[in-house]
């Protein structure tokens, strides 16, 4: 397949990390002796662990689609409904990534808007 | 990652293969010969469920049974495979029986493909939830 939004969807995920790690950064100067520098929760849910692995499963139904589209183009004796369902299945999962990234990053614009 | 696709998509999957048999008997709905010797006997595919009772994970064709009925006798001295008394066994194939079976893999597939969609549009709107 020509597109691959995946790219583009890791891109954004990472993103928005490296955006919220320099946010870190930023922030901490501004409030001495106050906790916003420090790390991130310890024993909490770690979020990028969590994206990260989200991902990597989109990145699996991606392949998925891909190879079974390949084979289709490439004369393979593969019904058609299995190759769309698989299709299908990517697409959905590339909507839903794309999705929680848009919320996670509008969550972190809301914080950086709060007036201090 | 969701697993309803999977299990329609396998559904549809066992109703293409249902239409291959269906193909193949009405084929073969005249033939005489075959391999194993004898008239071609008609083919039934058998279903069987995949996972367990607490997670289904779909159907598959677990195999292909041969019909055992017998076929129809015919009088035809001047058939090559005709028998010492000018009988030829015909194959136990009823087209009817077969654009029945059609019609039935057909509409099954129809509803996996429904299912299919329904599935894809729930999802479609979960996910404009957050929108």
């Amino acid at each position: 397949m020509a597109i691959n939004p995946l790219t583009g969807a890791g891109a954004f995920g990472g993103g928005a990390m490296g955006q919220s790690e320099a946010a870190r950064g930023v922030l901490s100067p501004r409030e001495p002796g106050g906790a916003v520098g420090g790390a991130s929760s310890p024993g909490g849910f770690d979020f990028a662990k969590a994206l990260q692995d989200a991902l990597a499963e989109v990145d699996q139904t991606q392949k998925v689609a891909s190879n079974k589209s390949l084979a289709m183009v490439s004369g393979e004796d593969i019904p058609v409904h299995e190759v769309m369902a698989a299709v299908t299945e990517a697409e959905m999962a590339v909507q839903m990534t794309t999705a929680v990234a848009a919320k996670a990053i509008a969550a972190y614009q809301e914080i950086w808007r709060m007036e201090v | 990652m969701i697993k309803g696709f999977g299990i329609l998509s396998s559904g549809m999957s066992a109703q293409r293969e249902r239409l291959d048999l269906v193909g193949s008997n009405l084929a073969n709905a005249n033939t005489t010969r075959t391999q194993e010797g004898g008239p071609y006997r008609r083919r039934v595919a058998i279903f069987e469920a995949l996972g367990d009772d607490q997670n289904p994970s779909g159907v598959a064709v677990s195999e292909v049974r041969l019909d055992q009925n017998p076929g129809p006798v015919v009088y035809d001295p001047s058939h090559p495979d005709a028998d010492a008394d000018g009988m030829v066994h015909m194959p136990n194939v009823n087209v009817v029986e077969e654009m029945v079976d059609m019609m039935t893999a057909s509409r099954s597939f129809e509803a996996n493909s429904q299912a299919f969609q329904t599935l894809r549009d729930m999802v479609s709107q979960s996910i404009n939830l957050g929108r």
